[in-house]
């Protein structure tokens, strides 16, 4: 159900609340997709880490 | 404050409040939205157009906010060398330079059918303009150097200069007198909007407020990972 404005604002009221909607929705889209990638970025390297050999201690000097 | 310096513990507090920011956030759009769109009635002055306040306040409101948060981070950071404080500032920063652009886009589609105009220079619009800008140079600034620890004291006085132009944004049209109309909503002061649409409006606000909380959170931990990434590459370069 659309609602009835007065003519000659509707293009004003429907672009200012389609803009920022868009605006709010893809910028929430891009930082989780973002986040995402960074995270499983670090769960790789956390991972890489954890299943490479451990180096052996280095003696302390006498 | 100073216990989230902590990020181990930053991450762990922050997980735990986000689900309840996004679910508030979501349910106060719905509700702001369906007052904004199907209840309130036309305003006696400017007719339908009045409805584009629930978009444009909130966004104008916020991004000076933001800002002026931005510059609290940037001063803690610089003074007391706080480990979350610069990437808190640098993760706000995108989402006020959005809530400016959209606080310009929306008063420019609201100006046109009611002062017959776009755009005029008057003191509200132009400061809100040279927000903007320096929301992008803050942006810029960071990116421009390889070494964060450069970047951060950089992007930080950068950012303190700029809070001129949001007090300025805050206060001018009490100041001048300007084409814009003066705030809709003030602290303890005279309220220049009806009470049909004051709590609409306050709804809004709060919605688009918790938005921001939402995605600041999501940035700062993306921030406090992307610098762990950083460190465990340049330890593994060492090696």
């Amino acid at each position: 159900m659309i609602p009835q404005y007065e003519e000659k604002y509707v293009f004003a009221i429907w672009s200012c609340y389609a803009i920022t909607a868009a605006v709010l929705l893809l910028f929430l889209a891009y930082t989780l997709w973002r986040a995402a990638r960074v995270r499983r970025e670090l769960e790789q390297l956390d991972g890489q880490r954890r299943r490479a050999p451990a180096k052996p201690a280095r003696e302390a000097p006498q | 404050m100073w216990s989230f310096a902590n990020p181990n513990k930053f991450m762990r507090v922050s997980g735990k409040v986000l689900p309840y920011t996004a679910v508030l956030a979501v349910l106060l759009f719905a509700a702001g939205l369906y007052q904004a769109i199907y209840v309130v009635p036309p305003e006696r002055v400017q007719g339908d157009s009045a409805r584009i306040i629930f978009v444009h306040v909130p966004a104008a409101a916020l991004s000076i906010m933001i800002y002026l948060a931005m510059c609290i981070s940037s001063l803690v950071a610089l003074i007391w060398r706080h480990p979350v404080a610069d990437l808190s500032a640098k993760a706000a920063a995108p989402v006020g330079a959005s809530f400016t652009a959209l606080a310009l886009v929306t008063g420019a589609l609201w100006g046109y059918p009611t002062w017959g105009t776009w755009w005029v220079w008057d003191a509200r619009l132009t400061s809100e303009l040279i927000l903007f800008f320096f929301y992008i140079g803050y942006i810029a600034l960071w990116d421009a150097f390889d070494d964060e620890s450069k970047a951060a004291p950089a992007a930080a006085i950068f950012c303190l200069v700029g809070s001129v132009f949001a007090v300025l944004a805050k206060y001018s049209v009490e100041l001048w007198e300007t084409l814009h109309q003066p705030p809709s909503l003030t602290i303890g002061g005279e309220e220049n909007v009806h009470d049909v649409y004051h709590i609409p409006l306050l709804m809004m606000m709060a919605a688009f407020w918790l938005y921001f909380v939402t995605l600041w959170l999501v940035r700062v931990r993306m921030e406090i990972r992307s610098r762990r990434i950083r460190a465990i590459r340049l330890a593994a370069a060492r090696e």
